[in-house]
């Protein structure tokens, strides 16, 4: 048996878990709060967006950040979000097939490109150098990850899939999980965003890819039909593919639609 | 057996039922989002069959990790005290509060090429990326599970069969082995399957160590997680409830014989006022 003031430590412990639980579950369960499906690579810009976007309208916004695939799995099981804005076009189309969103627009592109450790153990200059001998190349998974997708188209177009796929040392389930095993030098090179080697300038460098080798993807956004408040949720995604959102996105290292 | 009043037996069972209720909902709602046919077809897919062999190699290779590990730290903190010995104790708990994401990204950095990758490479080790990494991330989770439990039952051997023991010329290794381990073999038995049972499901840390390759480090919650992220949410369910009937399976058998050995419960009564 614990001491009386062991006792009443884990009562005021219980109590204090329990007014947190309380607390944070009536904020949530907050009627004017827009809920923002957000692809997890787009998270800086999308924060800085959406902070300013709650300045200029005094809307309320909540953002779920995690893997596009998954966020639509979640829209799907739950049927309950506002705004959807993956990191491809991919997923909006698939709940157009649906007739699960009311209005969406193009907002800017999410380039694959090959991404080295500046310091790494060997050195990239060319598209070709990921099919010589010895090289570890990491790609994503092509059902999980957009780029991962993309990555197939790429190997398929350039010649080199096999001599390529053979280097392929891991597939990564997310692109932030690529970038940092390049950030740890555990990969010699992989094709990740441009926007993640962008965003890590000091320590990783890039190849451009032959942009006829793929079909880039677009980040979309998406209103959706769940909505109970279409019309906040239509502000919000037409702030999210403004000009000055594109903006916004080109400092993190996005290029714009053309 | 003692009769429990109706009140009393009334108020426990309804937390029970209650939870019972919520684990068999959760299950049932999972197994309502696949058609018979389809989970069918993905209990036969090429890819459910690999992550469940891949998921069963890699937990007993975690576990023949963590047992030796676990059993040998937990019987030296349980005999012995020693300076910082509370510091330590607090440290060996790290794994279990750390989030399996993170305690994989630690092993990642620790293992990969900037620390022991190279040393260990050159001693033809190679842990990330591959199944090996996978049985290090998962026993690095198993480990403190184990030995927290065994410590306790270490602790809960009274020190008298030992002392006995040792007065009528027994070896420390014989005291180890044919009084200590035997005396808290339950206790750790009960350790050991919590921790198998946790490796099994164990998601974050293997998918850091090992990577999500398909068909090469793919173990059942990674093939649940690479579906679920590609939007696939029927093979994605129907690898989870692979890995819920395997493991339902495997516990409920190892309570039967465990049951099965004789042991008198003398549990099973109620407390009774005097």
């Amino acid at each position: 048996m614990l001491p009386p003031h062991g006792r009443r430590f884990i009562l005021a412990l219980l109590l204090s878990l329990l007014a947190t639980v309380w607390s944070s579950s009536s904020a949530l369960a907050g009627q004017d709060v827009l809920h923002l499906y957000s692809g997890a690579g787009l998270r800086q810009p999308v924060e800085e967006l959406v902070q300013l976007f709650q300045k200029e309208t005094g809307l309320q916004v909540r953002i779920e950040f995690a893997g596009s695939g998954q966020l639509l799995a979640r829209y799907q099981a739950s049927g309950q979000g506002d705004v959807f804005l993956p990191g491809s076009h991919f997923y909006t189309d698939k709940l157009k097939e649906k007739d699960q969103v009311v209005w969406s627009k193009p907002v800017v592109l999410h380039v694959p490109v090959v991404g080295f450790p500046k310091a790494g153990r060997v050195e990239i200059h060319a598209f070709a150098d990921l099919a010589k001998p010895g090289i570890r190349v990491g790609l994503g998974d092509p059902k999980a990850m957009a780029l991962g997708r993309t990555a197939e188209d790429i190997l398929a177009a350039s010649g080199l899939g096999d001599r390529i796929r053979a280097n392929t040392v891991v597939r990564g389930a997310t692109v932030k999980q690529l970038v940092l095993y390049l950030l740890k030098g555990d990969v010699d090179a992989a094709i990740v965003a441009r926007a993640d080697v962008f965003q890590n300038q000091d320590k990783l460098g890039m190849l451009e890819i032959d942009p006829s080798w793929y079909k880039p993807e677009i980040v979309t956004v998406a209103v959706l039909r769940a909505s109970r408040q279409v019309e906040k949720a239509q502000e919000l995604a037409r702030f999210l593919s403004s000009p000055q959102a594109v903006e916004t996105f080109g400092r993190y290292g996005f290029l714009p639609v053309k | 057996m003692i009769r429990p009043g109706a009140a009393m037996g009334g108020l426990l069972a309804l937390p029970l039922m209650v939870f019972g209720l919520l684990v068999a909902g959760v299950v049932l709602a999972l197994a309502t989002q696949v058609a018979p046919a389809g989970l069918w077809q993905a209990l036969r897919a090429e890819e459910t069959l690999f992550a469940l062999r891949f998921s069963l190699e890699v937990s007993a290779g975690a576990m023949c990790l963590a047992i030796p590990l676990g059993i040998a730290s937990a019987y030296f903190m349980s005999r012995r005290d020693f300076p910082g010995k509370r510091f330590l104790d607090a440290l060996l708990d790290l794994p279990l509060v750390m989030p399996p994401l993170i305690a994989g990204v630690g092993l990642l950095f620790l293992l990969g090429r900037q620390i022991l990758g190279e040393p260990l490479a050159r001693l033809g080790l190679e842990l990330v990326f591959t199944p090996l990494g996978a049985v290090a991330a998962q026993a690095f989770i198993a480990t403190p599970i184990i030995m927290r439990n065994a410590k306790a039952a270490f602790e809960s051997v009274d020190p008298g069969f030992q002392e006995t023991a040792m007065v009528l010329g027994l070896g420390p290794w014989r005291v180890f082995f044919q009084i200590n381990l035997p005396l808290a073999g339950r206790s750790i038995a009960a350790g050991v399957i919590l921790a198998w049972a946790r490796t099994m499901g164990e998601f974050g840390a293997t998918l850091m160590v090992a990577g999500a390759t398909r068909l090469h480090t793919e173990t059942l919650p990674v093939a649940v997680y690479l579906n679920l992220a590609s939007g696939e949410l029927g093979i994605a369910v129907s690898c989870a409830l692979v890995l819920l009937a395997v493991c339902f399976g495997v516990l409920v058998c190892l309570r039967f014989l465990a049951a099965g050995r004789g042991v008198k419960k003398r549990s099973l009564t109620w407390p009774r006022s005097a």
